[in-house]
């Protein structure tokens, strides 16, 4: 019975997976149409990562990446670096880690179950026998997390290592083994090395597993000294680097603490306090989670939320019962993370955001499981037949996403997916022997970025609309290439649309200019 | 004190802002633009998906959840009250008063539909007075059965709460603007 019901959950699991690849990869080059303006800086560094060994400052393999006034993690830019020697400079190298992180992500959110099941000795109770399976289908299918499958997103990556050392910390209180709190190490240390948010929620998990373990006896004091000497010694170039000006660069920028200028010490007192309560508040407010999300384009899709409808009642359900339940380890686990998510997020504006809060997609998930299971479990046949009603409406509304994601999304929201930079460079390359010199105005702000990374060969000039043209260049042709609608002295040779829009949007032109 | 001044507050306003009510307008605009999207997509599958049912369940549902929109419940009810109603969304799990509270949370979840659905059939006074006294009511509940066995701890906590309640009032009065028409 029991052989039959692993064998029923592997299974399950394989077709899960296979699920979670495709809603990852599918059609992964075109939608998202086209690269944002970050995905190039990675494209870019990791192609000079791996053809000449530097970044695109010149620096030999650093720990951040300068870029755009603030630094980037290194660890999404060497992965992209090794996907390029595989599939090639392009759009699908540039997003591979993430997607392939993100189906790794639905595979660890039921092994990381799994091991909490155990350890709460709960694996002989039959409400949790297809908790991680069902999990993991949420997962898999979650709007939230395909969104950020899908873009060269760190802050997926880094979900999926978290999710790693979470599970190898498990199994190493359920099999003793020093190898997994080693592994577990490691795994927490590569998220400091991947994306921000987490070395504020990273520390803060570490800080609570330390002290709920010490406290139940599970961790000696060897075997904590070892797995904070090994965390130590491999984060501290990034925590060192974290305290610099540099490393405090982003966070100036969107720090809580910029919003409302506090002078006195009485004002910050009560002010960052508030603001900051409002920011974490509002992470949990259901317009967020299912309506509109943080509203920024490329976080989710304009007519949907993170999260589908139909959900809604089965998460609700799920706290419920999680919270009337016994007190154990995976109680704890579930509304601990639920709790926790947030609270790195909260530290930034704006607030709510879909991106910095992504963690949170995985206690939603197992929540929603725990919703469908009681429910279906219940007893009473009209709450079964409610189960089943929703399925279908989710089945439904989950259709109709990936209507609008593959049909809606590229022809909407091609401006927060790099516009049309790419067919202004591939135009320019066209007719770049024609001209003495590119000249792209400062207002097509990226232009210069893009232009980098799809053809080196050219060397464009940003120019002012105080721009002086120098000596070499008089009475000679050049090609400008301006935002659509500004009209140029000169000879208009091409009109560049976005590629999708419904509504034959103009993007850039370019411009022959003699004089 | 923190419900009275809320209340005063809202009471001083014209109306709930339009976001918080069901737009005929809003629906026909959503329709058209998911049709004009559908170029080159099977008509058949444009009709399954962009239809008058779907595109009014979607929008209805939408309004509706933005009365559980963190900074309406923080303006509507202020921190303390917020926690009060967090509190009997809890005790709902609790046997002894499962049926009173479990009553209140079904008037929260209920009431708000009048609004999003009949505002222009009633006046905003009784619109207002409907949800406050369910919003507050399930608010009210849970801080009373939070204090009634309250200790010294507890009191400190409630205390606090009350403090940053005047604040949230003081310093994000704006957000109520985003409710409220004046």
């Amino acid at each position: 019975m029991k052989t039959a019901i692993i064998s029923k959950n592997v299974f399950l699991l394989a077709i899960i997976f296979v699920v979670a690849l495709m809603l990852r990869f599918y059609n992964l080059s075109s939608v998202p149409p086209g690269l944002y303006i970050d995905e190039i800086s990675i494209g870019y560094n990791a192609h000079t990562i791996l053809t000449k060994g530097v970044d695109e400052y010149g620096t030999p393999y650093p720990l951040a990446f300068k870029t755009f006034g603030d630094y980037k993690m290194p660890v999404y830019i060497y992965l992209t670096a090794l996907s390029e020697a595989i599939f090639g400079k392009n759009e699908f190298a540039i997003r591979f880690p993430s997607a392939f992180f993100g189906t790794v992500a639905v595979l660890m959110i039921y092994f990381l179950l799994k091991e909490l099941i155990q350890l709460a000795k709960l694996q002989k109770d039959s409400f949790y026998t297809y908790l991680p399976v069902i999990s993991a289908f949420i997962l898999a299918i979650s709007p939230w997390h395909i969104q950020f499958s899908r873009g060269g997103f760190e802050v997926n990556v880094a979900l999926t290592f978290y999710l790693v050392a979470l599970y190898f910390i498990c199994r190493y209180l359920n099999k003793n083994s020093l190898i997994f709190l080693l592994l577990s190490a490691v795994f927490f240390v590569l998220t400091f090395y991947t994306y921000f948010v987490y070395r504020i929620l990273t520390p803060l998990t570490i800080l609570i597993l330390i002290i709920c373990l010490v406290k139940i006896k599970k961790l000696t004091w060897k075997n904590l000294l070892f797995f904070l000497l090994i965390i130590g010694m491999l984060s501290l170039p990034t925590f060192l680097f974290s305290f610099s000006s540099e490393g405090m660069a982003r966070f100036s920028q969107t720090s809580l603490f910029n919003e409302i200028q506090a002078k006195t010490l009485w004002e910050k007192l009560y002010l960052y306090p508030l603001i900051y309560l409002r920011n974490y508040f509002s992470h949990f407010s259901l317009p967020f989670l299912f309506v509109a999300g943080d509203g920024f384009g490329r976080h989710q899709m304009p007519w949907f939320g993170p999260l589908l409808k139909w959900q809604l009642p089965f998460i609700l359900y799920g706290i419920f019962i999680l919270l009337r339940s016994k007190k154990n380890v995976l109680q704890f686990g579930v509304i601990g993370l639920f709790l926790l998510s947030p609270i790195a997020a909260s530290f930034a504006i704006p607030s709510p955001h879909t991106l910095r809060d992504l963690p949170m997609v995985i206690p939603l998930a197992v929540l929603t499981g725990i919703g469908i299971i009681s429910l279906y479990r219940s007893g009473y046949r009209l709450l079964k037949v409610f189960v089943v009603a929703l399925f279908f409406i989710g089945v439904f509304e989950f259709g109709t996403y990936l209507h609008f994601y593959y049909s809606h999304y590229p022809k909407v929201n091609g401006l927060d997916w790099g516009g049309a930079y790419k067919e202004v460079v591939q135009e320019t390359s066209i007719q770049k022997d024609k001209y003495a010199a590119i000249l792209v105005d400062s207002k097509l702000s990226f232009a210069k970025t893009y232009i980098h990374y799809y053809d080196e060969s050219l060397s464009p000039i940003v120019v002012t609309d105080s721009w002086v043209k120098p000596k070499d260049l008089e009475g000679k042709t050049v090609l400008f290439i301006r935002p659509a609608g500004i009209n140029s002295a000169g000879k208009r040779i091409k009109t560049i649309y976005l590629p999708e829009s419904v509504n034959n949007d103009a993007f850039a032109e370019l411009w022959e200019v003699k004089e | 004190m923190t419900a009275i001044y809320q209340l005063w507050f809202w009471l001083t306003c014209k109306q709930f802002q339009g976001i918080l009510q069901y737009s005929q307008n809003a629906f026909t605009l959503h329709l058209e633009e998911y049709i004009h999207n559908d170029k080159e997509v099977s008509l058949l599958l444009t009709r399954i998906i962009h239809n008058k049912i779907t595109v009014f369940t979607s929008d209805f549902l939408n309004t509706y959840l933005r009365f559980f929109d963190s900074n309406f419940l923080f303006s509507f009810l202020t921190i303390v009250g917020v926690f009060g109603f967090l509190l009997g969304l809890w005790y709902v799990k609790e046997k002894r008063k499962n049926k009173i509270y479990l009553g209140l949370v079904v008037l929260v979840m209920v009431i708000p539909f009048i609004e999003v659905a009949f505002s222009s059939f009633l006046p905003y006074l009784i619109r207002l007075l409907l949800i406050w006294i369910s919003f507050q009511s399930l608010a009210f509940s849970g801080l009373t059965t939070f204090l009634i066995k309250a200790g010294k701890n507890k009191l400190i906590f409630f205390s606090i709460l009350l403090a940053f309640s005047f604040s949230w009032i003081v310093v994000f009065a704006d957000k109520m603007m985003l409710f409220c028409i004046k």
